[in-house]
């Protein structure tokens, strides 16, 4: 009935064995994203975000091992490929960009030597002039003035932010269908941030990508990606088009975070307590401990991932038993 | 009269290879009692170095610090010692600023044990306690290396060390930027009682505008170790008088989906490098309201309102200097639907 | 004194946890002190220090377990005897120097002129091959005990100085430092409060590594002529006759000997080890 995703993740569980028994870093994640949009992961630190763009970027290494589930992308199943055939769809068909540019960057190489390696890799045999031509059209793209400058130049030549525009460079000289941004301007100052954020909902919207983008800075979500996914400890919480569930959250968990953003004049409202250690899981609800809705059922029964809001008419989804209506009631959130 | 009192505090440091940084230029200010003065400011913009100049955890190149009318400068090494109990500081770091080696109740008596020599046994576990509990630890965590507490509960742990000596000024640097959502939220909450219970000054050093927004009652603006502007919060931030705090709260993303992004306003280029400081007004390279006056004439502090000053000479700006050049940016970051 | 209970009890869960993790700290140090114990209390089937004449160049047999060398000496005793004099003047002369070096460490990471003299005169000192110059020493000084243990504090006393400087200077730019300083400590009380235990495990490293190196400085030393002197019983003496008869084909008077030295040797450096791996762990 409807056009596939252009990226379907169903079920996937990632964990590893520690001496103190199995941890499931990433449990029975789902969620997907389509072209022209950008879907934001938040959650707080240890709640699996960054596991899970692991796994599905296949880089979850030894001890760790993705255990089941499917990460389809353009209908094929990335879990099910070879490690060589996963280093050929990085690249070409998922571009990466990380939280650290110069951690990105090798600083021993002019930069048209990497962009020349990255294209060399996926393409075979390509001529210094035709990958220079495409790297310096790509610098351009992305908003860097000068490139042939910045080309013969290295890495550590470069502030943060025109760092970090090289490795989104890097990131889309392959053209890939969905872009991978983990914390890409966490590093960067401020007035550096908005350029890049810019940038990256230009690369995806205006040419037809998608783009995941792991932050833990609700700003970013609130005003740059049109779905959100919300995690915490290992799990999906919340799903749902940015404007719907920022406005009206239907978790508690995230009212209770955007309820931590402070704001003048107003008694900031915390969450007590902590994430909950993945190795002791409850057996209930992750969340029960914290949760100021905590009914009975939230301790015996794990809470499965359900539509909320279901008259709203857009997808909305939760992974809680108490009503929704009864959690955003009086989430007059923002003021 | 005020606190803290700090005139001219200039520093600079030399650079090995060439130069000199020029971290902090000429910067004066002042905070009262139980008042929460924010500097803000993007990396290199000096404002930890400020700080740390104020506590004379580094010597200034030339200037004045005065707390309770003590000018911190002229005191001998073992004065300056003493002092410490009434100013103490609060790190970004809170692993990295506990010893590793020492146990929570041990680290927060530390000060205690320095500027209480007499205490007795009993009476510096009492008031280890009480100032555990007072942070929201409890007294059993005192037995616990710092490496076993989470971070939130780590920056509890160097809050309390600061406070057990009732200090009157307490500087805070970014002390929740390395925090979770939900933890910085608890610390903030805990900052905020400390003050009115205790009527402890802050000096609030941050980059992050929702929590300066929170706990600032006077902000101060920093760019290349300078103030460009200072003021009361509301009139800096919702009437900012200077292209540089502009540009600096345009680039704020509000969490609350009502609001929409306000249109950025991209000043040109990057911050130049601090050893070599600009000619006349340090803004000048990269403003896209500049004059040739900007250039020529000296950049000072004039009074722009009630308490609120700015270095811009083209102050009161008004919106439609910007709109020159905003719509003629290649970036703007409206999102669509 | 409760709590003063509860902590010691800690701090012993706390160093079985290391021995559990270490293994290697255990064993090493069992077999060092296994080592001294045989040689101070193991009785000797004859005499260390009395030759007898009669039976030189003797292979191993039930009567010399470990034969007897050129002049007639017990192997086996002397070997185990050896222990209680090498063992202990190795220990002492690389506790010292810990004790010497810690302080100076410590002490030369302090900003300043005087530091900076201290490193500089360090380095003209360390630009001689040191253990030549311990033999020198000891040679111009006497062939005394207290000599060996000079040569083993010349040798090892500017290493940990070099090593506790480059821990604390890097301790130095740390924040837990900062803090301490913006609380009012002295510097006197930064050195003994916050750099000083957290340099000590490196320095317990060191010593095991220091102790294992003595061990061969001494046997050097005996071998030269200039430490222990004959007939008192020393693993560098013993190998020095061996020497001599190594090539008449008698492989025992150097084999015993020189596997004590190397079973010594290697005891520390596990130890050295595992304190080491502690250490990364704790990171």
């Amino acid at each position: 009935m409807s056009t596939p995703r252009l990226l379907d993740v169903r079920g996937v569980v990632a964990s590893y064995d520690s001496a103190r028994g199995i941890v499931k870093a990433v449990n029975a994640v789902s969620f997907s994203a389509d072209r022209r949009e950008m879907v934001g992961i938040v959650g707080e630190s240890g709640c699996g975000k960054s596991a899970t763009i692991r796994a599905l970027l296949g880089l979850i290494r030894p001890p760790g091992k993705v255990v089941a589930g499917e990460v389809l992308l353009d209908g094929q199943d990335l879990l099910k490929m070879t490690k060589k055939e996963i280093r050929q769809v990085r690249g070409d068909k998922i571009g990466f960009v990380a939280q650290n540019p110069f951690a990105a960057l090798n600083p021993i190489y002019k930069i048209h030597r990497q962009f020349h390696n990255v294209i060399k890799a996926h393409e075979g045999r390509s001529s210094r002039r035709s990958t220079r031509k495409r790297a310096v059209e790509m610098l351009e793209a992305v908003g860097i003035p000068g490139p042939e400058r910045i080309l013969n130049g290295y890495a550590h030549e470069l502030s943060g932010g025109m760092a970090q525009r090289v490795v989104i460079a890097l990131a889309l000289i392959l053209d890939p269908e969905l872009i991978v941004a983990d914390e890409p301007t966490t590093a960067l100052d401020v007035t550096i941030q908005r350029q890049i954020l810019d940038l990256l909902r230009r690369k995806t919207v205006d040419e037809g990508r998608s783009l995941l983008l792991v932050t833990h800075d609700l700003g970013v979500v609130a005003q740059y990606c049109d779905r959100v996914v919300v995690m915490y400890a290992g799990k999906v919480v919340e799903t749902g088009a940015v404007s719907e569930v920022f406005a009206r959250p239907a978790h508690p968990y995230t009212r209770g975070l955007l309820q931590s953003v402070p704001r003048r004049g107003t008694k900031v409202q915390t969450l007590e307590g902590r994430v909950p250690s993945l190795i002791d899981y409850p057996p209930g609800c992750a969340f029960a401990d914290r949760c100021v809705f905590v009914i009975d059922r939230c301790r015996k029964e794990v809470p499965e991932l359900r539509p909320a809001f279901a008259d709203g008419g857009s997808v909305r989804e939760v992974r809680c038993h108490v009503n929704e209506q009864e959690v955003c009631a009086d989430a007059t959130v923002n003021s | 009269m005020p606190l803290l009192t700090v005139e001219g505090l200039t520093k600079s440091f030399p650079r090995t290879g060439r130069g000199t940084v020029h971290a902090v230029n000429d910067v004066s200010l002042e905070i009262d009692r139980g008042e929460t003065l924010a500097l803000i400011g993007e990396s290199g913009s000096g404002k930890s170095t400020i700080g740390r100049l104020i506590l004379r955890l580094i010597e200034p190149d030339a200037g004045t610090i005065k707390i309770d009318g003590t000018d911190l400068l002229t005191l001998s090494n073992s004065e300056l010692r003493a002092m410490r109990a009434k100013m103490q500081v609060v790190f970004q770091e809170p692993y990295e600023s506990l010893n590793p080696k020492m146990r929570v109740g041990d680290i927060v008596a530390e000060p205690l044990e320095i500027h209480e020599p007499s205490l007795s046994r009993a009476d510096l576990r009492d008031r280890v306690r009480a100032t555990l509990e007072e942070v929201g630890l409890n007294a059993d965590q005192a037995e616990r290396l710092p490496r076993g507490l989470s971070g939130g509960q780590q920056q509890r742990v160097g809050i309390a060390r600061a406070l057990i000596t009732r200090p009157a000024l307490v500087v805070l640097d970014e002390p929740t930027s390395s925090l979770d959502l939900s933890v910085q939220a608890q610390i903030l909450e805990i900052l905020h009682d400390l003050q009115e219970t205790h009527g402890l000054s802050y000096l609030y050093i941050s980059h992050d505008l929702s929590t300066v927004s929170y706990l600032a009652h006077r902000v101060a603006v920093l760019y290349l170790g300078q103030i460009r502007e200072q003021g009361p919060l509301e009139a800096v931030v919702q009437n900012p008088q200077d292209p540089y705090t502009q540009a600096l709260l345009a680039a704020f993303l509000d969490s609350d989906v009502s609001v929409s992004p306000s249109r950025l306003r991209m000043l040109s280029g990057e911050i130049p490098d601090p050893t070599q400081l600009p000619e006349g007004c340090f803004l000048y390279g990269r403003c896209p309201l500049r004059m040739d006056k900007c250039r020529s004439d000296p950049s000072v502090l004039r009074v722009l309102g009630s308490k609120h000053y700015g270095r811009c000479i083209r102050a009161p700006l008004n919106d439609d200097d910007w709109n020159i050049v905003a719509d003629s940016n290649r970036t703007v970051g409206d999102r669509p639907g | 004194m409760g709590e003063l209970r509860h902590r010691s009890g800690e701090t012993l869960k706390a160093s079985f946890r290391v021995l559990r993790d270490q293994p290697g700290i255990g064993i090493g140090l069992s077999v060092v002190v296994l080592m001294l114990l045989a040689g101070f209390f193991l009785p000797l089937p004859y005499s260390p220090t009395r030759p007898d004449p009669l039976n030189v160049l003797q292979p191993p047999s039930s009567l010399h377990w470990f034969g007897t060398d050129s002049n007639g000496f017990d192997v086996f005793s002397r070997t185990i005897a050896s222990a209680a004099r090498d063992l202990p003047l190795a220990l002492i002369g690389t506790l010292l120097s810990a004790l010497v070096g810690v302080p100076l460490g410590l002490l030369a990471s302090t900003k300043g002129p005087w530091s900076e003299r201290i490193m500089r005169g360090l380095d003209v000192f360390q630009s001689f091959p040191l253990v030549v110059l311990a033999i020198a020493i000891v040679t111009l000084m006497g062939n005394r005990l207290e000599n060996v243990i000079i040569a083993i504090l010349i040798v090892n006393v500017p290493r940990f100085m070099r090593l506790v400087r480059s821990e604390a200077l890097s301790l130095r730019e740390s924040r837990f430092i900062e803090a301490a300083r913006a609380v009012g400590a002295t510097p006197l009380r930064v050195m003994r409060k916050h750099m000083f235990p957290n340099v000590i495990g490196v320095v317990l490293s060191q010593t095991s590594l220091a102790a294992a190196q003595a061990i061969g400085i001494i046997a050097a030393l005996s071998f030269l002529g200039v430490g222990v002197s004959p007939p008192n019983p020393s693993w560098g003496l013993m190998i020095q006759t061996g020497v001599r008869s190594i090539t008449s084909g008698d492989w025992w008077v150097i084999v015993f000997p020189g596997m004590a030295v190397l079973i010594a040797v290697a005891a520390f450096n596990l130890v050295a080890d595992g304190l080491q791996m502690r250490q990364e762990n704790e990171r």
